[in-house]
């Protein structure tokens, strides 16, 4: 074991934290948009056009469908461009908020198509427009889900922040790697599988507890 | 027999008189409020709705009675803009609606209420925050909306629910808050879509009730759709009987409870009229042998209902009806009886004097047969 153990171990934590935490943000602030343009521009929806439905539905399947590992490496030119370098806990956000944000646009997409058409005819009759539908009907009545949604989207992440040492991202995972696995570390590769555990725990239980909160069915 | 509109039940509301006055609605121009001309809509290659024409006064409640599929829901929904039909006038207060662009659609539907079947109210919003969401798009400033909300509920009885999240409500509790939120922009016109058909019969009877009540207090039209009879005579004034898109009957709803012209009109008001026992309706023939029993249906609605045409036709003929079954139902206050009697031994001649008799005085006279025994 390495005497600076309690060092590697809140540093690789830090780092996973810092990673999710604002990737996860990202997803959120842009998948949920995606997710509601999705819904609304959808036949018989509020918003209903084709063209950028498909579209949208095709590029959203088309990140969804390349491997998180490779998206990391083949997004190298745009994490340059957005983050300044290519290699670091910063530079991991990147590919990590792009590939998160198709993953998180689908699941609100689910969560927002099951809310009551009759709910939204109810608001369409006092005469409400587009936005109040999304604003008074649409998000407030699938939030239980869309909260849902992004917990299993934050733990996705955490699961996927641990390819980020492919680039230098540090974090959790590859402190499993690289002392775990490429030395032989038993030791640190149990702690680490604790570590996430109690993690991913933490977020489940925080998620269920949030939705609860917003959900008076 | 059936009564009218007016019992008390646990969930009746607090009189009227007692209510806090509501302002009145904005100004609704004169003439109808609805006009339908020629309306038509299709469903790729089926038609929903076939050149269906018909006017709603101010004041007045229209029922609009078919089968699902009738294309009623259709129909409802062109009233408010929710469907564009393929072609047609729907004139709201006398302006044609089916041009408009969907922002002149909005300011035409916040003059409209709705209600629904199954409610639909939000279920992360407050009795309160349902009621005040018209307000709220109509741009209502916020004081003034408390005060509406608060008066609305006192009008619905739910005053002491306006904190509460719908889940929490039984159904009649959910339609009472759909009601308020209906009325809560001063609508000129209220539909109905189904609004009764999720609940039992008694919270039925006392939504019915309330919009009833409401319609007289607020002079508010109301076009409500329905597949029950019951609700079209608890509270209408005029009927329209749809089936397959078309309009196939029409007109004041005592006056198609006394006499149904079309066989669809005949067979929803029949569980509702005097039916035979099943042993004699098999038993019934269609020509008289020695022995046999005639049997009538009579029907007498209006004036006719007022007179004792039974009574008379002893005296004057001398005979001696058995009555088999009588209904007597008061429709918008108006007396329709029916029943079935049977004349014993009627041969053709008495049968026809009977005939032409009854003929004259009630307002349906139907043969049903001849049967040989009674029991």
């Amino acid at each position: 074991m390495y005497s600076n153990w309690p060092d590697l171990f809140l540093q690789a934590l830090q780092e996973t934290l810092e990673m999710t935490l604002a990737a996860g943000a990202i997803a959120f602030v842009a998948g949920l948009p995606l997710g509601l343009v999705l819904v609304a521009s959808a036949p018989g929806g509020i918003w209903e056009h084709r063209w950028i439905n498909s579209i949208l539905g095709a590029v959203v399947n088309a990140f969804r469908a390349v491997p998180f590992i490779v998206l990391l490496v083949a997004l190298i030119p745009l994490t340059r461009l957005i983050a300044g370098t290519s290699i670091g806990t910063e530079a991991a956000i990147v590919p990590l908020a792009i590939g998160a944000t198709p993953y998180y646009a689908r699941i609100a997409e689910v969560s927002l198509r099951e809310v009551d058409q009759g709910l939204i005819e109810a608001v369409k009759s006092m005469g409400g427009g587009r936005w109040t539908i999304v604003r008074e009907v649409l998000v407030p009545e699938a939030l239980p889900g869309l909260l849902s949604g992004f917990t299993v989207t934050l733990v996705t992440m955490i699961g996927a922040s641990a390819m980020a040492g492919a680039i230098g991202g540090g974090g959790l995972g590859d402190l499993a790697i690289r002392y775990g696995y490429q030395r032989f570390n038993t030791g640190i590769m149990v702690g680490v599988i604790i570590v996430l555990i109690a993690l991913v725990s933490l977020v489940q239980l925080g998620g269920d507890r949030l939705a609860r909160l917003f959900d008076h069915r | 027999m059936s009564s009218r509109i007016g019992r008390r039940h646990p969930e009746t509301i607090v009189p009227l008189e007692d209510m806090p006055d509501l302002h009145a609605p904005a100004s609704v121009p004169d003439g109808p409020v609805v006009r339908l001309g020629n309306v038509g809509k299709k469903f790729g290659t089926v038609t929903a709705l076939h050149d269906v024409t018909f006017e709603v006064q101010r004041g007045e409640i229209l029922g609009i009675i078919g089968r699902s599929g009738a294309g009623k829901s259709t129909l409802i929904r062109c009233l408010n803009g929710l469907e564009k039909p393929d072609r047609g006038r729907v004139e709201i207060l006398g302006q044609d609606i089916v041009p408009l662009t969907e922002s002149a659609l909005q300011q035409v539907r916040g003059r409209i209420g709705m209600i629904f079947q199954h409610f639909n109210l939000l279920s992360t919003k407050t009795v309160e925050q349902n009621v005040a969401l018209p307000l709220k798009i109509a741009g209502t400033p916020r004081p003034e909306r408390t005060a509406r909300v608060r008066e609305l509920l006192e009008l619905v009885g739910l005053s002491d629910k306006a904190q509460v999240y719908p889940a929490k409500l039984s159904g009649g509790q959910k339609q009472r808050v759909g009601i308020a939120r209906a009325l809560a922009a001063h609508p000129a016109l209220l539909l109905c879509d189904e609004a009764t058909s999720a609940l039992d019969p008694e919270t039925t009877l006392s939504i019915l009730n309330l919009l009833r009540d409401i319609n007289r207090r607020l002079g508010l039209t109301i076009v409500l759709i329905t597949h029950e009879m019951s609700v079209v005579r608890a509270i209408a004034d005029r009927v329209i009987v749809m089936d397959q898109g078309r309009i196939v009957e029409e007109g004041d709803v005592w006056q198609v409870f006394a006499a149904p012209e079309a066989a669809l009109t005949q067979r929803l008001i029949g569980s509702q009229t005097s039916e035979l026992p099943s042993a004699l309706r098999d038993g019934l023939r269609n020509d008289w042998t020695q022995g046999a029993h005639l049997v009538l249906r009579v029907q007498l609605s209006g004036d006719a209902a007022q007179r004792p045409v039974l009574a008379e036709m002893t005296r004057d003929l001398d005979v001696l009806p058995v009555m088999l079954n009588a209904t007597v139902q008061h429709v918008q206050e108006q007396a329709v009886a029916s029943f079935v009697v049977a004349f014993a031994d009627a041969g053709e001649a008495l049968a026809r004097r009977v005939g032409d008799y009854l003929a004259a005085r009630v307002s349906r006279l139907e043969v049903l047969g001849y049967v040989q025994q009674l029991a």
